[in-house]
């Protein structure tokens, strides 16, 4: 990618209009782990691949995919402990949501809760843009949900989706499919 | 005299078949001179969510604007109107946040939730919420209109049944409180239509 001489401060635009950052962040997702979801007629299913640096590591401490509430799911591809602070801030806007209304949050509230949370850190000083894209899957009155969310804080909904590595590949497939 | 009795109010709202209504009288005082003869203390949030505000009438009309701005918020964000018990959980959460400097009121929430089925609920000034099947009330009136709304309420009452036992509830209690009263205004509410009705009771 050009542009060089933008790609150091965050908060600078690239004269050709891009936020070089986010451009890299995306770049990190690309080369993380494969994941996918698909919206069925009466769920959403998501998946990830599970591959662990050696044979010596405790699978059952690696979680790949997370609840953020008890009809809300999320997957990631990219970086793994941006993924937990995420998760954490996620949570905390669920519970909220619910302390208030006493009604669980649906699931385009969370998301774009958890989006806003994703651009303040591509605008705020010190700070990086989040290594990973998110697949947040849930179920409300809405019926069932698939949205991706990126670094840059936008969001997309989809009946199928994947990220990560061979993210080309994989959408094809699920488009013929 | 108790903060709460400074403006005067009568509140009550009562489930029917389908339906609901809330009724308010009219009377706005200042201590024992009346002021206006045509306050409004029921306001409504949608239509099918009615807000009735007894208690210190400025706080009335401050809580009542801070709750609209909420509601409208929610209706742009999340593209529906809020559930009346979700309104109820929302009103409750705004009035502990003044736990120690409360906002002098005492709402009764109206509407109809998912179903058409009716929902009523009143609270104290700091938000404990209490759900009933069948009639809440509140205001000065508030004992009377206990005792009047116990012996002629009746499970089932279709719309016009239901207008007729409220109003006689309504004008019943006032008459017995000096700081309540001047006619009231009663909704009917059901899933198809509102219909709102001026009463004309003892005008004092």
């Amino acid at each position: 990618m050009g542009d060089s001489q933008y790609s150091f401060s965050l908060t600078t635009f690239s004269p050709s209009g891009k936020l070089v950052q986010i451009e890299h962040a995306l770049t990190a997702v690309g080369s993380g782990q494969t994941s996918l979801g698909i919206k069925a007629a009466n769920g959403v299913v998501i998946a990830t691949e599970k591959k662990l640096p050696s044979i010596l590591v405790d699978e059952t401490s690696v979680q790949k995919i997370q609840c953020l509430t008890p009809n809300i799911g999320v997957v990631y591809s990219g970086m793994g402990p941006d993924f937990r602070v995420l998760v954490r801030k996620s949570r905390k806007q669920a519970e909220q949501y619910h302390r208030l209304y006493k009604e669980p949050i649906p699931v385009t509230q969370l998301v774009r809760e958890t989006a806003a949370v994703m651009q303040e850190f591509t605008q705020s000083g010190g700070v990086r843009p989040f290594g990973v894209s998110l697949l947040v899957a849930g179920y409300d009155d809405n019926g069932p949900q698939l949205y991706q969310v990126d670094p840059s804080g936008s969001y997309f909904s989809w009946k199928a989706s994947a990220m990560g590595k061979n993210v080309s590949n994989a959408k094809t497939f699920l488009e013929k499919r | 005299m108790s903060i709460f009795e400074y403006n005067g109010s009568a509140l009550v709202a009562m489930v029917g078949k389908n339906c609901f209504a809330i009724a308010s009288d009219r009377r706005l005082g200042v201590q024992l001179q009346t002021i206006a003869t045509d306050f409004q203390r029921i306001s409504k949030i949608h239509d099918r969510l009615f807000l009735g505000l007894s208690g210190l009438a400025t706080d009335a009309q401050t809580l009542y604007q801070r709750l609209v701005f909420r509601h409208k918020l929610y209706q742009l964000r999340e593209e529906r109107d809020m559930k009346p018990e979700t309104f109820a959980s929302l009103v409750s959460a705004i009035l502990y946040e003044k736990r120690f400097g409360p906002y002098f009121c005492q709402p009764v929430i109206a509407g109809l939730g998912d179903e058409d089925k009716p929902f009523i609920c009143t609270m104290d000034s700091i938000g404990a919420k209490e759900l009933a099947k069948d009639f809440v009330v509140a205001g000065t009136a508030s004992e009377s209109l206990y005792g009047a709304c116990e012996s002629m309420f009746k499970e089932n009452m279709e719309p016009e049944e239901l207008f007729e036992t409220v109003s006689q509830a309504l004008l019943a209690s006032v008459d017995r409180d000096c700081l309540s009263g001047w006619g009231g205004h009663v909704y009917v509410v059901t899933p198809t239509e509102v219909k709102e009705r001026i009463l004309k009771g003892r005008m004092d």
